[in-house]
């Protein structure tokens, strides 16, 4: 079972995601957090062999998307979850950097459409989590 | 043993020697001698006719300027190794005094700073330096106006952007109402955002050093 969270703190880009989610057979288990330190509590009372799927913003506010990256990667839990970076930014400095963080499996730009999330099911890494 | 057999013939031929020589009247010529110990000596002779116990003759001053040559040779040594040094070297060479004003700079200095010699010499080195820095505090006020288009205004604009997909995509979306007032929020958000970065601009643009 894959566990689909949404971080962002812009409450419009999360009701945004959540319904494209839905439609796209995404929603069947997801939670949205819409500041980055929340959903590192959230992931410290979680099952280590529990596979994530997280959708993460880079611009928040308190802790922005990479510093989350950074404290997610030295937690147990880091090995089963797979982080789509999610951003409105178009600055390729971004796109680079996301590419040094293992967990980082795909680089979106906002907003999320459903052609996009149709396309999340095809990965290799999530195929045996989307049998049909 | 005359006085030619001494001559090294380094400097002219002896014809020319000659030539000059025969001339009545004055004249002067630089010559190289041997002297006994084989060693080769460059002089600088001076030579005027004179009546001499009513006889013409000539007074000759001869100077010894092997010393001499040898130090302009060394000099312009001297000089062919500052040249490969300095002025055909890659580093950017510059020679200034206290107050900053510049006397000398390398030819590199085109492709250090991309200015060339001719131009920087008439910069005094510390008001150019300042002038640089205001170049680039200036170019980082406009590379975080840069930073906030990509980052800020594309936030709302993109929120918009799956807004209104949705409202094309999903027909029968039961709140409609909540999709449209969204993109109210948003447009207004982008609009706030676009006067900021206009106000930061004109800012900016007031503080420029090239205004």
């Amino acid at each position: 079972m894959l566990k689909i969270i949404i971080v962002d703190d812009d409450d419009i880009m999360v009701f945004l995601q959540r319904k494209i989610f839905q439609r796209c057979g995404l929603a069947k288990d997801l939670n949205s957090f819409n500041a980055a330190t929340a959903a590192i509590e959230f992931f410290k009372n979680e099952e280590i062999n529990q596979h994530f799927l997280i959708f993460l913003d880079i611009n928040m506010p308190e802790m922005n998307g990479w510093q989350f990256l950074d404290i997610l990667k030295e937690m147990k839990i880091s090995k089963n979850v797979f982080v789509i970076m999610v951003t409105s930014s178009i600055d390729c400095y971004d796109k680079e950097k996301a590419g040094s963080y293992t967990n980082v499996i795909d680089f979106m730009e906002k907003p999320v459409s459903i052609k996009n999330c149709n396309r999340i099911k095809e990965y290799v890494m999530l195929k045996e989590f989307f049998p049909d | 043993m005359s006085i030619k057999d001494l001559w090294a013939g380094i400097d002219e031929t002896e014809t020319e020697i000659l030539n000059l020589i025969r001339k009545d009247g004055f004249f002067k010529l630089n010559i190289s001698h041997i002297k006994k110990n084989r060693e080769i000596i460059h002089l600088k002779i001076q030579s005027n006719p004179i009546m001499f116990d009513g006889k013409e003759a000539r007074v000759a001053l001869a100077n010894n300027i092997t010393a001499s040559l040898e130090t302009k040779r060394a000099l312009k040594n001297s000089e062919q190794r500052f040249k490969a040094l300095v002025q055909d070297g890659s580093e950017l060479v510059m020679i200034l005094n206290f107050d900053g004003n510049l006397t000398y700079v390398s030819p590199s200095s085109k492709l250090v700073i991309g200015i060339t010699a001719e131009v920087l010499i008439n910069y005094n080195l510390f008001e150019f330096i300042n002038y640089i820095e205001t170049i680039e505090r200036h170019n980082n006020r406009l590379k975080v106006i840069a930073r906030t288009q990509s980052h800020v205004v594309r936030a709302p604009l993109s929120r918009i952007m799956g807004l209104i997909d949705s409202l094309e995509n999903f027909e029968n979306m039961d709140d409609q109402a909540q999709l449209l007032s969204h993109i109210l929020t948003s447009a207004r958000e982008l609009d706030g955002i676009i006067r900021k970065i206009n106000s930061k601009t004109v800012e900016s643009i007031s503080q420029s050093p090239i205004c």
